[in-house]
């Protein structure tokens, strides 16, 4: 599903993800790598391949769209530095021409040099083209583009049946992007009149509003 | 010499005399024996078991068989914590008057700490406590020691406990105890429908192998119901569960009797019928209480207390009063709605009369006029003791963890002393090897162990084989999350001056603003602010605001109540109205017959209309709404072989609804045998599948097993991190390990008691030599009015999810 932007063309994967075609760029919000590590290392045992997902995951979409850029809105890891970073290492390393750039979210309190391990820079916001990239709602001339809520939506249809599921969420000068991990829950967000509202279905991208 | 002679001169003594069962029970007592006692409240059963313990203590002590003097004799287990206090005052009575110098202990949740350590530091005789309280000492170091010297061992209110895992947590306690003690172990219990199987649940392995006794007492109360009937049924309401309408109708009993206690079926119910009695008759005012779960202990003390002291006319309260002790003014109680169980009417019943002899007296109050046919089949079920039975939980693997945890937290173990025990309970009797080292290996590395690394520490095997929690805050949280009751995260509500008022529902408040009004605890509320994980709130002028409707009270209607329903049922449809009840709602019955048909004894009835929301489907088997949510699940499955189809589902005691966008093809369904009992498992599996059953179930389970922490008290923020959903557990098992013991517990769980797949079967086996009529009703009939209207859905689906998108984004929600 393409929507356009002020003028750009941005591309909403199903996989909870936008890619920006022209620049060659992949937007990622709310990964939350590490979060299974972390609860396990605090004795809940949530299986560890539900990690491997998120990672596995990330692997598909950067080898499908070939980015040049990859820039993830905050949240990219879910607490202190554990196995799961590690391994996201290995992932970064597999894509080293890859630019990779971490907008500093309120869950990312990685150490620089964890970060600097893992050649990715980070920043507290990003302006590009006609967007201000960043983890939370900013004040800006720009189209702000940013992730941390975790939008989703809930709709109903005939015979009383209901739906909540993750989406895009677009205001006037605002975009939300989904959260990508999966082990991370979701917030439900009403749209107004002027909103537009996607939500990522099992193969493609469906506009709901 | 009269071995009984100590307690038979106490009775004496009281000017009481002792009756068959308590001379039996001191005699099984005197001999170390253990067994159940099937004796109702009210009937002398604490005494009859503790003054056995007593005098076995004193004559193992002349007879020089005691090792040891001091130390702990006796625990008691009760369900409630408002009992203890009962029973302590009980042993303390006997213990005075005999001049024995014994110190009689209560450690419940409510008990302080420094109380703890007292009890910690010099074991107490008699210890009166609660399932989970016995779980929390053995998670204490020096456990074995603490219990060495017990003697006996008490589950009082038995047939209580058994319906729930709290049952599971006594029989793993037991199972330890036994390796320790050996204690005698005695149930007290109140007549069920299977009460041998209670005995086997108490006793595991030992029942069958070793000498058991039942003791039963003569005594019986003589029981008399009364339907309140309203003026005017044809104005009577189809539907609703509230019933204040006929709140006029219930002034007059108050008025008759010194007090009444009046049962609601839900806390939202109670406090609904609190303002209203209050709203019509004011001078009621200081006279009449409430007393539910949700309201603070003080608040709840407060009304027992003056209860007991005949200061109240009228208490509205929920099963919170349902057992428990005795309140001697009561006279009368009125139950309003479906008290959905013979047993459980039984037992409200008798909180009257407590006199021997007395008759005790309750009133149905209907909510809605089909309920005086229930009121009817209660009778009809009461005049037969038809009695529930009350189901066992088998293979728990939940708490099962949970204990694995809780005696590695105290001393550590050898599994292999462990599973002996283990298998000894009846829970996990056929528990195999495999799942033995599932258990083992979840809380050690956390499930599937593929990699060697990993940060995974819960429970340590050191280096001797013993598995040991050593991490201090572990073993912290662990502590604050053992028991098998989990509920919903609960907000403390306070004034903002001060004082408590209870605890309430995280998701309600999340519903309301500040400066939005609420009632709660009989009180219309504003609230002023939510800080971490209190709810302060003033006194509001408004009389209008939302009632918390706590979840819970949705259990079904049971096997008993609704086999007696169907034959009044039945009766009807032959014209047969041979009580007041049944004339009162014959206008009701007209009009169904009018618009569509009364089903007679050899008929299935179904329904079917359009509407603007879609097609309609109603099928009656008069079955409880758990076998009704398994059937209609079953029922959309197996439409669904005709085409992909979206439905939503709603559903009461009586009947079910299948509403879909698209025509229903139920006529070609039944010609397709729809009914049929043919691949029931599979089909069921197929359909559970797509259904959310086995993921309400997992909130619990995950609870239990540790899985979603609920957070330290008064550190809400800090632990936030680790704070999870139980939806989000299942997804990510569902997904990565669907072999995970816990995952497929939810869904043995929602076969045994959601759907309750035996009664489910005996269901779909009748309709099978029933008649189906399907009718074509213009306008909606008293039967399927109550479903109708009601919001709560369940949702199932064979479409794609962008199919089912593309649907829906029409009609977006406002």
């Amino acid at each position: 599903m393409k929507y356009t932007i002020r003028h750009v063309e941005l591309e909403l994967l199903p996989e909870r993800a936008v890619f920006w075609r022209e620049k060659r760029m992949l937007i990622v919000a709310d990964a939350h790598i590490g979060k299974v590590s972390h609860f396990r290392k605090n004795g809940i045992p949530v299986p560890r391949m539900a990690e491997r997902n998120n990672l596995w995951r990330l692997s598909g979409l950067v080898m499908k769209t070939k980015p040049e850029t990859v820039v993830f809105l905050g949240d990219l890891t879910h607490s202190k530095h554990n196995k799961a970073w590690e391994q996201f290492i290995d992932f970064r390393k597999v894509y080293e021409e890859v630019e990779m750039i971490l907008i500093k979210g309120n869950h990312d309190i990685l150490p620089p040099e964890a970060l600097h391990r893992a050649e990715i820079s980070v920043m507290h916001q990003m302006s590009v083209g006609p967007f201000l990239l960043t983890h939370d709602k900013e004040e800006t001339e720009l189209y702000n583009l940013y992730g941390h809520v975790h939008p989703a939506i809930k709709l109903r249809g005939r015979g009383r049946q209901s739906l909540k599921v993750p989406c895009f969420f677009f205001g006037e000068n605002y975009g939300i992007l989904p959260s990508f991990g999966d082990f991370t829950g979701s917030h439900a967000l009403k749209p107004k009149g002027g909103d537009t509202v996607f939500v990522p279905g099992q193969k493609e991208t469906l506009k709901v509003f | 010499m009269n071995e009984l002679r100590v307690a038979e001169e106490w009775f004496e003594s009281k000017g009481w005399k002792s009756f068959q069962f308590q001379r039996e029970s001191w005699q099984a007592c005197l001999r170390r024996e253990s067994g159940l006692l099937n004796a109702p409240t009210g009937s002398g059963k604490t005494y009859a078991l503790f003054a056995g313990v007593v005098m076995e203590f004193l004559q193992a002590k002349v007879q020089g068989k005691l090792k040891k003097e001091k130390g702990l004799k006796l625990i008691w287990v009760t369900p409630i914590r408002a009992l203890t206090k009962d029973i302590q005052n009980a042993c303390k009575n006997f213990c005075d008057d005999i001049d024995l110098d014994w110190q009689i202990a209560i450690r419940t949740g409510d008990t302080s700490t420094s109380d703890r350590a007292k009890q910690r530091r010099t074991p107490p005789d008699v210890l009166i406590t609660t399932p989970e309280s016995m779980h929390l000492l053995m998670a204490s170091k020096g456990y074995e020691e603490y219990f060495s010297t017990l003697r006996f061992v008490v589950a009082d209110e038995w047939h209580e406990l058994m319906g729930s895992k709290r049952a599971v947590l006594l029989e793993l306690a037991l199972s330890r105890l036994k390796t320790i003690s050996n204690p005698s172990i005695w149930g007290i219990s109140a007549t069920i429908g299977n009460m041998e199987q209670a005995m086997e649940v108490l006793f595991g392995s030992d029942f069958g192998k070793k000498k058991l006794r039942f003791i039963k007492s003569e005594t019986k109360k003589k029981l008399k119901v009364l339907p309140i009937i309203p003026e005017e049924i044809e104005k009577y309401p189809w539907a609703g569960h509230l019933g204040v309408k006929l709140a006029e109708g219930v002034l007059p009993i108050l008025e008759k009797s010194k007090t009444t206690l009046i049962f609601t079926n839900t806390r939202s119910q109670a406090e609904l019928w609190y303002q209203h009695l209050l709203d019509i008759k004011p001078e009621l005012a200081g006279l009449i209480a409430m007393h539910h779960g949700s309201i603070s202990r003080e608040l709840r003390d407060w009304v027992e207390d003056a209860l007991h002291e005949g200061k109240l006319k009228c208490v509205v309260c929920t099963s919170s009063l349902d057992l428990g002790v005795d309140f001697r003014p009561v006279e009368t109680i009125i139950q309003i709605g479906s008290p959905k169980g013979v047993a459980r009417f039984v037992q409200r019943a008798g909180r009257s009369g407590h006199s021997p002899g007395e008759r005790s007296t309750i009133y149905f109050l209907p909510t809605n006029a089909l309920q005086l046919i229930e009121c009817e089949a209660l009778k009809a079920a009461i005049a037969k003791d038809d009695l529930e039975d009350r189901v066992p939980y088998i293979r728990s693997f939940d708490v099962l963890v949970q204990y694995l945890i809780t005696l590695a937290v105290s001393d550590g173990y050898q599994p292999k002393d462990i599973l002996p025990e283990i298998q000894s309970t009846f829970s996990f009797q056929s528990i195999s090897e495999e799942e033995w080292l599932w258990a083992l290996n979840f809380i050690t590395k956390g499930g599937s162990s593929l990699e060697a690394y990993d940060e995974f520490s819960k429970v340590e095997v050191m280096e001797d084989g013993l598995f040991k929690v050593n991490n201090r805050s572990m073993a912290m949280r662990h502590r604050l999350s053992i028991g098998a009751i989990v509920s919903d995260s609960m907000l403390a509500v306070k004034f903002q001056t001060g004082g408590y008022l209870g605890s309430i529902e995280e998701w309600f408040i999340s519903k309301l603003n500040p400066g939005d009004t609420f009632w709660f605890a009989g009180r219309p509320l504003e609230l002023i602010r939510v800080k971490e994980m209190t709810v302060h709130v003033k006194i509001s002028k408004s009389k209008k605001g939302a009632v918390p409707s706590w979840q819970g009270g949705r259990m079904p209607l049971s096997s008993m109540l609704s086999e007696n329903l169907r034959i009044q049922i039945g009766k009807v449809a032959e014209g047969k109205f041979d009580s007041a009840e049944l004339k009162a709602v014959r206008p009701i019955i007209d009009a169904q017959q009018d618009r569509s048909l009364i089903p007679s004894s050899g008929e299935l009835l179904i329904e079917k209309f359009n509407s603007r929301e879609g097609c309609h489907i109603f099928v009656y088997p008069f079955e409880g709404r758990f076998v009704h949510e398994g059937m209609a699940s079953l029922l959309a499955y197996r439409l669904s072989h005709f085409r992909p189809f979206s439905f939503s589902i709603a559903l009461n005691d009586y009947g079910f609804e299948l509403l879909s966008d698209q025509d229903i093809p139920i006529e070609d369904g039944v010609d397709s045998d729809i009914f049929s009992l043919d691949h029931l498992s599979e089909d069921i599996s197929a359909s559970l599948n797509q259904s959310e059953m086995a993921r309400r179930r997992f909130r619990d389970i995950s609870g239990i097993s540790g899985l979603v922490f609920k957070g330290f008290p008064g550190h809400y923020q800090k632990d936030k991190h680790l704070q999870s959903s139980s939806q989000l557990f299942f997804d990510v098992f569902r997904d990565y390990e669907p072999t995970n013991l816990l995952f497929k517990q939810a869904f043995s769980e929602v076969m045994e008691f959601q759907i309750e797949e035996v009664r489910l079967r005996m269901a779909l086996k009748r309709i099978a030599s029933q008649d189906i009529r399907i009718t074509y009703p213009e306008k909606p009939t008293p039967f399927c009015f109550p479903i109708l209207v009601d919001r709560l859905r369940e949702r199932m689906s064979s479409e794609k999810l962008e199919d089912r998108i593309k649907k829906m984004t029409l009609q977006l929600e406002k």
